[in-house]
């Protein structure tokens, strides 16, 4: 089956990466694409864990939102389309997936030619009851599975890993400019200021304060969505924030 | 797809970019590039990013056109490529033995040992663009334990090539 080792080595090692790439040519695609928009900048490793924060966010914006329809517009409409979009994305990217041994079996190894012929030949002597050309091609399968499984394991994981991590910290990075963007707007909207005035809502318009203040008001939260004990961890995680 | 490439105007994305924090300490481009493909890169496991900076130095792009060498055989360079856009090909006694893509690591080896190089590394693409790096002399006094992470890591990545081979060999015809 194989003639010259160290060829059939790069030969294997060739066959993985490429599928590998394949795979994840269009989730790779995504990430360069908002990469260069964010300019592989530092916020990449920001000690802030928005993600975390995120149901909270969109929560607020969209409370605010709907007293102050402008919010919703230009640039954060456009971050918040992206946060949505490319979480929606990663998920699905979970799901599709469906196990790296599924996908190893099912996808990779049925189209290596060697694999789908044994295959072939092991369905066909199974189907004739030819015992011995059944253990003969069991054997050859068997083999095939057990040279490329390591390798296609190891390298999927990681790949997987590193797509699905760089996605996480792009959207972090989009959630950091929202929340700056929505402070900066609430600053300046005389709609958004008469709504806390009417409800007589005093804090410093950032979010950590705004945190605060739901705490000590937990009864007024319409969103079910939030627990207390949310609010208290996304509070502990806003307090890491260097600004 | 259409809807995960939103368009921004440059003064949309100007705008974005005076938001970042100004306290922050920004790495040059290409170290940042090596830090976001840290996952990617088999010998840099379980190495946090703070050591990664302290025991990496001259990260670089570098670009090649069709047939030029990256890594010539024999010769005592010490850097570690990633290869980001383009193909290559590897080459031991002008034998093509294989071919790397996109996300490959190569120079590993010489890298962290400083042993001569063991195969040509060639572009076959007109714009093939590597990230490249050296491990630092020091980095074994600076940071003995990261060191020792990246020597394990390296031994693994080796022991695993010979375990493929040697499952290879058996089955030779």
């Amino acid at each position: 089956m194989f003639h010259n080792t160290r060829m059939d080595y790069e030969h294997t090692n060739l066959e993985i990466n490429r599928f590998i790439n394949n795979y994840f040519k269009e989730a790779n695609k995504v990430i360069e694409y908002h990469q260069l928009m964010i300019d592989d900048n530092e916020l990449f490793r920001s000690k802030v864990d928005y993600y975390y924060l995120k149901p909270y966010i969109v929560s607020v914006i969209k409370l605010f939102s709907t007293k102050d329809a402008s919010l919703l517009k230009g640039i954060i409409a456009k971050l918040y389309h992206d946060v949505e979009a490319l979480s929606e994305y990663k998920e699905s990217l979970l799901d599709k997936e469906g196990g790296v041994k599924s996908t190893f079996v099912n996808k990779f190894l049925y189209q290596t030619p060697n694999y789908k012929e044994f295959r072939q030949k092991f369905d066909a002597a199974k189907k004739a009851k030819k015992l011995n050309l059944v253990k003969l091609y069991k054997g050859k399968i068997d083999d095939l599975y057990m040279i490329y499984k390591d390798h296609f394991v190891q390298h999927f994981s990681r790949e997987s890993s590193y797509v699905t991590e760089t996605l996480r910290k792009i959207i972090n990075v989009k959630l950091y400019y929202i929340n700056k963007i929505l402070w900066l707007h609430v600053k300046d909207s005389e709609i958004l200021h008469k709504y806390f005035d009417s409800l007589e809502v005093h804090f410093d318009f950032n979010l950590k304060s705004y945190i605060e203040y739901q705490l000590q008001h937990f009864h007024t939260i319409q969103d079910e969505t939030l627990s207390m004990e949310y609010l208290k961890e996304c509070l502990v995680k806003i307090g890491e924030e260097n600004e | 797809m259409s809807d995960l490439f939103t368009k921004y105007s440059d003064d949309e994305i100007a705008y974005i970019k005076s938001l970042t924090p100004k306290n922050i300490d920004t790495l040059d481009k290409a170290m940042q590039k090596l830090v976001n493909m840290k996952q990617r890169i088999h010998i840099f496991d379980d190495i946090n990013v703070d050591e990664l900076e302290k025991i990496v130095e001259n990260v670089n792009f570098r670009r090649y056109k069709n047939k030029e060498y990256v890594i010539r055989e024999g010769e005592s360079s010490k850097e570690l490529f990633i290869l980001l856009k383009g193909s290559c090909q590897v080459v031991i006694n002008k034998h093509p033995i294989g071919l790397l893509g996109t996300g490959q690591v190569f120079g590993e080896v010489a890298a962290v040992f400083g042993t001569m190089r063991n195969a040509s590394v060639v572009s076959i693409s007109d714009n093939t663009l590597v990230l490249s790096c050296t491990l630092k002399d020091n980095a074994i006094v600076s940071l003995p334990y990261a060191t020792a992470i990246l020597y394990r890591n390296l031994a693994k990545q080796i022991n695993q090539k010979l375990e493929i081979q040697n499952r290879m060999l058996s089955k030779t015809v």
